[in-house]
């Protein structure tokens, strides 16, 4: 057991090319850097340097815990996943959180994280337990999908193993494939999935039977107790009939509802549907339906949408068992969700309605409404056949390699309504970084109004990648309120952005969920956690300050491998926003934003022309080193 | 001698004692004497709110917090409570431990009434882990039920079973936790 209360004390360094395995003490960066992606940006910063790119040996996939992982602090089952990703454009270090209960277990076997780097010669998976690892050979396994693998593995190495494993998307270095644990839980954003194809690597199966000591339980426990949802008093005659997007499913023996997507869950927020039968293939149904999941059960306004722009479009009908067919096999072939739903297939509609794509150019016939289709079609990205290759590089490559012009992303006018008025409005689905448009006003669930979305930009700004993972804002009725009356100048709009990024570096870094926190109202939830897990008393402010430790190192990285400047990253930013919006047509205005990035990068202490942080900045977070190593390279602002 | 004969021959052997006792005019309700059977029974036992195992969300937080509040840390080997998952299926069942009105376990125990002991007046069956201390896993080999309900630790040498939270006040951690409230106190 670990000498330090709520770390398991040791980071699993492998590399695959060599077979060499050694160990890193934990308590180097715990205090400082606390976990989860805190950790990863310091692994990031020591091992990951510029140049390389995301299929290279040299890449570093990392798995990182938290201190509160696998402890009664709500939501703490998760895990981030990180290293060079492929999907972002360019290819840039980030980062995907990931749920389920890999990371505890990871924690129990005595690892706070792992370190993967080189390629192994041939197909292998890593194997954990209780403070040794040893890389296997999973030439048996390649080909399998994702279920079938974490079948495989718990045959060998026992049911209480936890494997998190990649599918065929993965071994054939799709850039959205994604590496999944459990029947739904993924790392689905940043192509991590491809990267370790790209290594060979399977899978990596961990099992403990280490703990994890906990400071001070009982405070632990009245903390939990402090915040936790009143539970469903009685979750026996809640849901007699499932009535699920104007469907009514009878045919479920038991109609349960509810399932956590994470260890020590409190709030259970994911629907699932279990023995729905299956018209595509034999069997049964047993699916949940993520946030982004259940648009692919249909796109259409129903009744029960009431006015939500974004989903009054034709691209497809309701239809609730192809939804859990389409689920299951992208979680089984190992693809991203969300970029599937949120910008291909989206995408591929209205190139269909707009007449651009032949079957005799692509092989494909748009027929989002049968099944059958979605099948065809999620294999043919899956093993790269025929159009699929091309698929398999994301939306946002495919389109700039058919041509932006005229395979561009707002090609096709939809009718968008808000507050009783029609208004034809092009569609826009690729926001910044390779990434499909993600609650900014935009693209899917086009339903925040301006000016909320100035937020989504200013933070989807300083990122790699959709940043509304970990990143959905959350803030005091009246900050946003004196936003609102000038949004573009007031101070209180960055504030606010600020103030959500260094949340979302602490709660990826403790590891928390984003749905669950921060909480508005009682802010200092995660640092009480922290202090009663830990046993060292760490304020609000002081947690407030780590994160912004690990927002600045996060950007040194950045700078450093991957050239990060003001005009890079606003330039980036514009397009999506200087089309119009879901609700009222509001276009972002360019100047007012560049005044609004001034008061951000001043209020962050960052360079106004570079948007890069200073000297003294660096010093002040505790990052002198960071600094000393950015004035050699030429990279602190005069 | 086979498992299941042992635990059969354990269980006849118990009902028959049991049974002499009652029929000698004996109606003790609690008796600490190591040869007999008459123990007190259990006033209730920990149970899902289903038999359907499926109310359970599978979030652990019941395992957790248990061993948070008897152990002060969280791992497997600490359990006392937890979950047979099925991933495929999206189901859950609790394990626990029934306090069986005939605890083999108890019986098989050779500190019997110091490390595996009953509770006066509530009829609990619990571990006194201070003075467990052989590692021998008579209890855990006894138990009726698959998977015994009775954890081994093999790093401390000592077993862990649900104690009902018997020195916590608010009850059950497992039940004030549960999110879905799919575990109940059963009067017996």
């Amino acid at each position: 057991m670990s000498e330090l209360y709520g770390w398991a004390g040791n980071i699993l360094d492998i590399d695959l090319g060599s077979g060499r395995i050694s160990k890193i003490a934990t308590e180097k960066y715990a205090f400082e850097y606390i976990g989860g992606k805190g950790l990863m940006h310091c692994l990031a910063w020591e091992h990951i340097p510029k140049g390389t790119s995301a299929f290279s040996p040299d890449n570093c996939l990392m798995l990182s815990t938290g201190p509160l992982t696998g402890t009664p602090a709500p939501t703490s089952g998760r895990m981030e996943v990180g290293g060079v990703s492929p999907q972002s454009i360019p290819e840039m270090y980030s980062h995907s959180g990931i749920g389920g209960w890999f990371g505890p277990k990871l924690k129990y076997s005595g690892f706070d994280a792992v370190i993967i780097r080189g390629a192994a010669p041939s197909p292998c998976y890593v194997c954990i337990t209780d403070g040794n690892a040893e890389i296997r050979d999973a030439r048996y396994l390649w080909g399998l999908g994702t279920y079938a693998t974490q079948h495989e593995l718990k045959r060998i190495h026992g049911k209480d193993s936890c494997n998190l494993v990649i599918g065929p998307a993965g071994e054939k270095k799709s850039r959205i494939a994604i590496m999944l644990t459990d029947s739904g839980n993924a790392a689905g954003q940043g192509g991590f999935g491809g990267v370790a194809g790209s290594k060979n690597l399977k899978a990596i199966s961990v099992k403990g039977s280490g703990s994890i000591r906990i400071a001070r339980p009982v405070e632990l426990l009245q903390r939990r107790s402090d915040i936790a949802r009143i539970p469903a008093k009685n979750p026996l005659t809640q849901y007699e009939d499932l009535e699920y997007f104007g469907q009514t499913l009878k045919n479920i023996p038991w109609p349960r509802f509810k399932l956590s997507c994470s260890q020590s869950c409190d709030r259970y927020c994911m629907p699932a549907l279990l023995n729905v039968p299956r018209s595509t293939r034999g069997g049964f149904h047993c699916s949940d339906f993520a946030c982004i999941g259940k648009l692919a059960a249909g796109w259409q306004q129903s009744d029960d949408h009431g006015e939500e722009p974004g989903v009054e479009w034709p691209l497809w009908s309701h239809n609730i068992e192809r939804g859990l067919e389409v689920i299951e096999l992208t979680n089984d072939l190992g693809l991203n969700q969300y970029e599937i739903l949120g910008g291909m297939v989206p995408w591929l509609v209205m190139c269909a309605h707009e007449g651009l794509f032949s079957a005799s150019e692509t092989g494909l016939i748009i027929e989002p409404e049968k099944p059958e289709w979605w099948v065809k079609l999620l294999n043919q990205i899956a093993y790269r056949q025929d159009f699929g290759d091309l698929l398999a590089e994301g939306t946002s490559r495919a389109i700039n390699t058919l041509g932006k012009e005229k395979f561009g992303e707002t090609i096709y006018t939809g009718i968008r309504r808000y507050k009783g008025v029609d208004r034809p409005t092009p569609v826009s689905l690729q926001q910044a970084w390779g990434y499909a448009a993600h609650y900014s006003g935009r693209g899917i669930n086009a339903s925040l109004p301006y000016p909320d979305w100035l937020l989504r930009a200013l933070t989807w700004m300083t990122q790699t990648r959709d940043s509304n993972n970990d990143t959905h804002h959350r803030s005091k009725a009246d900050d946003l309120e004196k936003f609102k009356k000038d949004p573009y100048k007031s101070d209180i709009g960055p504030k606010m952005a600020i103030w959500d990024e260094h949340r979302s570096e602490i709660k990826c870094s403790l590891t928390l969920c984003d749905w669950a926190f921060p909480i508005v109202h009682f802010s200092s939830a995660e640092s009480k956690f922290l202090s009663a897990v830990t046993g060292r008393d760490t304020s609000e402010e002081e947690l407030d300050f780590i994160g912004e430790r690990l927002k600045n190192l996060q950007r040194a990285v950045l700078i450093r491998n991957h050239d990060r400047s003001r005009e890079q990253e606003v330039n980036e930013i514009l397009p999506f926003f200087k089309r119009p919006d879901g609700t009222t047509g509001s276009i972002i205005d360019e100047g007012g934003f560049s005044l609004m990035v001034d008061n951000y990068y001043k209020q962050r202490g960052w360079d106004t022309i570079t948007g890069w942080p200073t000297r003294t900045k660096y010093e002040q977070l505790g990052l002198g080193h960071v600094a000393d190593e950015m004035a050699r390279l030429g990279l602190l602002p005069n | 001698m086979s498992k299941i004969t042992r635990r059969e021959f354990i269980k006849d052997a118990s009902l028959a004692a049991g049974g002499l006792l009652a029929g000698s005019g004996a109606a003790a309700l609690y008796s600490r004497n190591p040869v007999s059977t008459n123990v007190l029974k259990p006033n209730n036992r920990l149970t899902q709110t289903a038999t359907n195992e499926s109310v359970c969300t599978g979030c652990e937080t019941c395992e957790l917090v248990c061993s948070v509040f008897h152990d002060g840390a969280v791992g497997p080997n600490l359990r006392r409570i937890w979950l047979n998952k099925n991933e495929d299926s999206l189901t859950y069942q609790v394990l626990t431990c029934l306090q069986c009105d005939y605890p083999s376990c108890y019986f098989a125990c050779p500190q019997r009434d110091k490390a595996l002991c009953i509770e006066g007046g509530s009829g609990i069956r619990y571990i006194n882990s201070n003075e467990c201390t052989q590692g021998c896993k008579e209890c855990v080999k006894a138990c009726t039920l698959e998977p015994p309900r009775i954890s081994f630790d093999p790093e401390q040498q000592i077993v862990r079973m649900c104690d009902m939270c018997r020195n916590r006040p608010a009850g059950p951690a497992c039940i004030e936790f549960c999110p879905a409230q799919c575990l109940k106190m059963e009067e017996r």
